[in-house]
């Protein structure tokens, strides 16, 4: 009965097995793109969602279709939030007045790396997640960004300098700390 | 590990290792799956109800419209058509539905007289009450011309070509039979119906109240 009304099968078990190896990946690359671990895994879940109904064309690459999808899905949340400034927007990590909302949310705020990253401007952010969380290609990049190769290689290079950058002043705020506690 | 972003190749192993606790909740591609199926049957439930609303709305219309104007509202309606003139009642067979006795091919263009009509492809049938004779005379006012019939129980004639009543009556156009009755005569006629088939189609159909 369930092989007549559902996919078949073979579509299935395809698809679990693209997603017991690919999700983890794509998690953290929502999780840098994203502000919290909550909307990330909804962004995933999303993301997964499209490429499962599209499973006949996403098949013959479904980790490239998937990680398109993905930042497409982030996309749509960024703009999401421009238009409606209401909802509960990013925290504010270099903030002294940030307030810690929910455990996920503190377990975010450990990740140094992370909250670095998400302190970039949007492309180099997006760059930096396709080439060094998700191993895509220059070319892969430039297509699923809908950028020039160029720019892609130009981003990546600045956004790196930009990281070093706000990492070391990250591990210089800490020392001050470790030297001087309040 | 150092996090300091040195090189690509360090950027990599230090996102692996600070992001090695972020994983996705267990059972994720089954959640996705039956989400993707809620989501079919949903929409199957929308397609198939907007289906029913407009086959509700759509079919009715679409009857309405392919049928001819009933004066009494009669369109549309299956099985035989009856024409209906004070106590007299033709009964025609289905491919006949009623028309505007104004517009029907057949019409005499006498708008004062009450009349009924039903058309068919090619043939029309139009029924009114002969207009009262000349005082002065007494009986039906029959040419001489005329071929009298015998239609079920009432006594009839067929009009020549041509014939237009005493009294200011409508002329008369194609073939026209005339029911004697008490008082007042029925007029049948038709266009596109020769004088034997009509008169089979009076005799099988014609009542009376």
């Amino acid at each position: 009965m369930r092989r007549v009304l559902g996919a078949p099968p073979s579509r299935e078990a395809e698809f679990t097995e693209f997603v017991e190896a690919a999700s983890a990946r794509l998690l953290r690359a929502a999780l840098v793109l994203l502000d919290t671990r909550e909307e990330a895994e909804d962004a995933l879940q999303l993301a997964l969602l499209r490429t499962y109904r599209r499973w006949d064309r996403a098949r013959q690459a479904p980790e490239a279709y998937s990680r398109t999808v993905l930042v497409n899905v982030c996309r749509e949340r960024w703009r999401y939030r421009a238009r409606h400034p209401e909802v509960k927007g990013r925290i504010d990590d270099a903030s002294p007045q940030s307030v810690v909302l929910s455990f996920t949310e503190a377990v975010d705020r450990r990740h140094v790396l992370v909250r670095v990253l998400r302190r970039l401007p949007a492309v180099q952010r997006e760059v930096l997640v396709f080439r060094y969380m998700l191993d895509a290609s220059v070319a892969d990049t430039a297509a699923a960004l809908g950028i020039a190769e160029g720019t892609v290689k130009s981003a990546a290079s600045r956004g790196l300098d930009q990281l070093r950058i706000l990492l070391s002043a990250e591990y210089e705020d800490k020392k001050v700390r470790r030297v001087h506690p309040r | 590990m150092s996090i300091h972003a040195d090189d690509e190749f360090n950027l990599r192993l230090a996102l692996d290792s600070e992001l090695d606790d972020v994983t996705p909740r267990a059972g994720l591609a089954d959640l996705v799956i039956a989400r993707y199926r809620k989501g079919r049957r949903r929409r199957f439930a929308g397609v198939v109800g907007l289906f029913v609303v407009f086959v509700g709305i759509g079919v009715p219309a679409g009857i309405a419209s392919t049928s001819g104007r009933a004066p009494d509202g009669a369109a549309g309606r299956a099985g035989p058509v009856a024409l209906r003139l004070g106590p007299y009642t033709l009964t025609l067979p289905e491919r006949y539905h009623l028309s505007d006795a104004k517009t029907a091919p057949c019409a005499t263009g006498a708008g004062a007289v009450p009349q009924v009509a039903a058309i068919s492809p090619g043939v029309c049938v139009l029924m009114f009450f002969m207009p009262p004779g000349r005082p002065e005379r007494a009986g039906p006012d029959v040419p001489s011309s005329a071929t009298e019939v015998a239609v079920g129980p009432y006594r009839a004639w067929l009009a020549p070509p041509g014939y237009v009543p005493s009294g200011g009556g409508p002329a008369l156009v194609g073939t026209a039979l005339v029911i004697e009755g008490d008082g007042r005569d029925l007029v049948i006629g038709a266009s596109g119906l020769p004088r034997s088939a009509l008169v089979s189609l009076v005799s099988a159909g014609l009542s009376a109240a």
